[in-house]
């Protein structure tokens, strides 16, 4: 029955035309229409004029008036507080941006139905990273009751995620400031619960507030295992089972699983992979079980900080060599060798000095014994030192293996095992004396005593020999294992600490010092040692003396200047790295 | 809703000058000052709420405007755009009424029953569906209808708009009406089937 606007003029005509005439002739005239079709619609429009009534007799506003009223939106008024716009809708009521007219400010209203308890929970929270509740009105009309709050002018963490990238940085410090409120209302007995990006809302500047504690409660109004609601992506295992009515307790420790996992979420959308120290503070805070999580969120912030700090300290060292990064990944290896391999080089002065001074001083029985004295020493001496080596390196064991195996060690046993690493150089002093120095006495005291009188200036090189071995190896020894010790790894015992730069000035200034003073030695033992070797060397030497005679300065001022150039690289490195660690100095220009 | 004004005399204008999106940015500042009047309303009224839309339009309509005020080509212009608002009002209104009531029917109270014109916001719809038509046929008409029913016009005033006879209006009025009504109850037995 669609009709063109020509033939609805058509009807118009006909339809007023009728309208004048009497009932008698109105009959006669629509039966002479000759288009069916605007007959059928004259007619029905007369059917429908007649039985109109009322139709239309008053204007349609009344509906809309009082819905208007009825329900609250923008310009709705009550009290002190005017709704602008909406800004959002939440879990139990819609938020709006609203004015409050006294104090002439900005505020979030949040509308909800005039049950539960979420104003009162609020209204004792006053922290830098707490949505502010500054005050509820209650409408009794509408059964509603209007929760008035800080505005942030900003957006939720969800929205945000979606739109940028955060830096490492970033996420652990949004993540420290949240457990520090967190720890704020943990302290006053009352938990979140609900803890997303959701809830968190960023004002401009990127600063987190925490918000929503619609489904939190006190600890004084309730028995945790009968909280409901709460979003599931976010939820500990904990408050799942208590969920299902599983009767598990749920403490405040749910609030720092939610939030671990809200900034693992963040981490994983970064194009950087999060390093091991930082997926280890994560992995904790994740564990099933809550015991096994930090036990506070204040303990979780100062692991956050800690990261943060480690994060800055780490950007400020030097950039490990190849022979650093190898040693990154096999410390123990990088351990013993740097012990060991010292006294290898003391052996090789050792040898050759004794072929040099005292073998051809000897009776032929007497270099036999000689030998096997050699043998036996050092089948004695160099398991000895390294089964001392292993003990004393036993307790930084798990700290490199694989993260699923890692434990997690707090900071109380981290302090020790650094203090512990600190100490590493010393014991080296102790093997290498030990594993030397009875050398000067043992072997011409057996030498004299099983085969035979010695001469006296036999004695006299025994002693040289073995205290020019003696500080080679020490000086090494101790330098390579303060260089490993300090460069590689201290700087990896701070996971989950706290403070880390002022912690690392008090354990670190005379380790330092002391390094210093000794770095230059590793230049000036060899070459001294090269002085002493003329100054001992015989008068008239054979050509087979004179040539091991010749090696040995060789090597030894070979040493002497490799050391020389080692110690000044060295020292750069350990500088740069304990500041970066202490902060003493501002990072290197690049 | 101060600092709006002049946002909202901005969307006034460009409607003016021909942009129909102006319009849809409109509304959601419109709602706000409504609200507001409409209680102000209300609370006055509360007796026999009779209200007086033309009245209230007039008033929203100053209130929005800024203190330097719109040159408006003519009175007409001024009130088909208020009625055409508060058709759109309402339309929206209804819609979100009905899909409020998912799956609930509503309570059919035929037009010719009721004495405020109240009725189920399906017929709302269907009437705007209708007016739609009709303006299709005689947008004139369709425009009475407009005037009438959202702005509250009476027969002069809105002769006195068209600048035509009370007499056109009047007869365009009863054809309109004829027509929607017929509209309307085949709307109502259709959906009755």
């Amino acid at each position: 029955m669609s009709l063109t606007p020509e033939q609805w003029a058509e009807v118009n005509a006909h339809f007023h035309r009728v309208l004048e005439l009497d009932d008698a002739d109105r009959a006669a005239y629509l039966a002479a229409i000759d288009v069916p079709v605007l007959q059928a619609q004259v007619e029905r429009l007369l059917r429908s004029h007649h039985s109109a009534g009322d139709f239309l007799s008053a204007p349609l506003w009344q509906e809309v008036l009082s819905d208007l009223v009825s329900t609250a939106g923008p310009g709705s008024q009550l009290g002190d507080f005017t709704l602008i716009r909406s800004i959002g809708a939440g879990a139990c009521g819609a938020v709006y941006l609203g004015k409050q007219h006294s104090l002439d400010r900005l505020v979030a209203i949040k509308i909800v139905a005039n049950v539960g308890e979420e104003a009162r929970t609020m209204a004792h929270l006053e922290h830098p990273h707490i949505v502010k509740v500054h005050t509820q009105v209650i409408d009794p009309v509408r059964e509603q009751r209007w929760i008035c709050m800080q505005y942030v002018e900003g957006s939720s963490l969800d929205k945000c995620i979606a739109r940028n990238r955060f830096t490492t940085t970033q996420i652990l410090s949004l993540g420290a400031r949240l457990a520090d409120a967190l720890e704020y209302a943990h302290q006053r007995g009352i938990f979140h619960m609900d803890v997303k990006p959701g809830n968190i809302l960023l004002d401009q500047d990127g600063t987190p507030y925490l918000s929503d504690f619609n489904i939190s409660f006190n600890t004084s109004s309730g028995n945790p295992t009968r909280v409901l609601g709460g979003t599931f992506k976010y939820m500990s295992p904990e408050h799942l089972s208590a969920f299902r009515n599983e009767g598990t307790a749920v403490d405040h420790r749910a609030d720092l699983y939610s939030l671990a996992l809200v900034l693992k979420e963040m981490l994983l959308a970064n194009s950087v992979p999060p390093s091991v120290e930082i997926r280890s503070v994560l992995d904790r805070a994740l564990a099933r079980d809550p015991e096994e999580r930090f036990s506070s969120a204040a303990d979780m912030s100062r692991a956050l900080e800690g990261l943060i700090e480690l994060h800055e300290i780490e950007s400020l060292m030097p950039p490990p060599s190849a022979m650093v990064q190898f040693a990154n990944t096999h410390p123990l290896f990088a351990l013993l060798f740097a012990a060991l391999f010292p006294q290898l080089l003391g052996s090789i002065v050792n040898i050759s000095y004794n072929s040099i001074r005292i073998v051809s001083a000897l009776t032929p029985a007497q270099q036999a014994l000689f030998d096997q004295l050699v043998v036996s020493y050092n089948a004695i001496v160099y398991p000895v030192a390294i089964a001392i080596l292993v003990v004393i390196a036993r307790p930084l064991r798990g700290i490199w293996s694989q993260p699923r195996t890692r434990v997690f060690l707090g900071p109380e046993r981290l302090a020790l095992l650094r203090a512990h690493v600190l100490q590493l150089p010393r014991w080296l002093i102790l093997i290498t004396s030990f594993g030397w120095l009875p050398g000067a006495l043992y072997f011409p005291a057996c030498l004299a005593w099983i085969a035979g009188p010695l001469p006296t200036d036999v004695f006299l090189h025994f002693a040289v020999s073995f205290a020019l071995s003696w500080l080679i190896a020490l000086t090494y020894s101790y330098l390579g294992t303060k260089f490993v010790a300090l460069r590689v790894l201290y700087p990896k015992l701070w996971t989950g600490t706290g403070k880390i730069r002022e912690t690392a000035a008090k354990e670190l200034p005379t380790h330092w010092w002391r390094a210093q003073t000794f770095f230059f030695l590793a230049g000036l033992v060899p070459l001294s040692a090269a002085g002493l070797v003329l100054i001992f060397a015989p008068g008239a030497p054979s050509a087979a003396i004179f040539q091991s005679l010749r090696h040995l300065l060789l090597f030894l001022l070979a040493l002497g200047l490799i050391g020389l150039v080692l110690s000044v690289r060295a020292t750069a490195v350990l500088a740069q790295t304990l500041h970066a660690l202490t902060g003493h100095h501002r990072a290197p220009s690049k | 809703m101060e600092f709006e004004a002049s946002e909202i005399t901005q969307l006034l204008q460009s409607y003016n000058t021909g942009d129909p999106q102006a319009l849809e940015q409109l509304l959601p500042l419109i709602y706000g000052e409504l609200r507001q009047l409409a209680a102000a309303y209300m609370r006055r009224e509360a007796s026999d709420h009779t209200l007086q839309p033309t009245a209230l339009v007039h008033e929203a309509y100053f209130r929005l405007v800024d203190q330097k005020g719109v040159q408006w080509q003519n009175r007409s212009h001024f009130f088909g755009i208020a009625a055409q608002l508060m058709r759109r009002i309402l339309i929206d209104h209804a819609r979100k009424k009905i899909a409020q009531k998912r799956g609930g029917k509503d309570i059919r109270v035929p037009f010719d029953e009721s004495k405020h014109g109240a009725s189920t916001f399906s017929d709302i719809l269907a009437l705007d569906e209708a007016l739609k038509r009709l303006k299709e046929l005689e947008p004139r008409q369709a425009q009475v209808v407009e005037l009438r029913c959202f702005a509250g016009l009476s027969i002069e005033e809105t002769a006195e708009l068209l600048q035509t006879s009370p007499a056109t209006v009047k007869r365009d009025w009863t054809i309109a009406r004829a027509w929607l009504h017929s509209e309307l109850q085949d709307a109502i037995n259709e959906s009755d089937a």
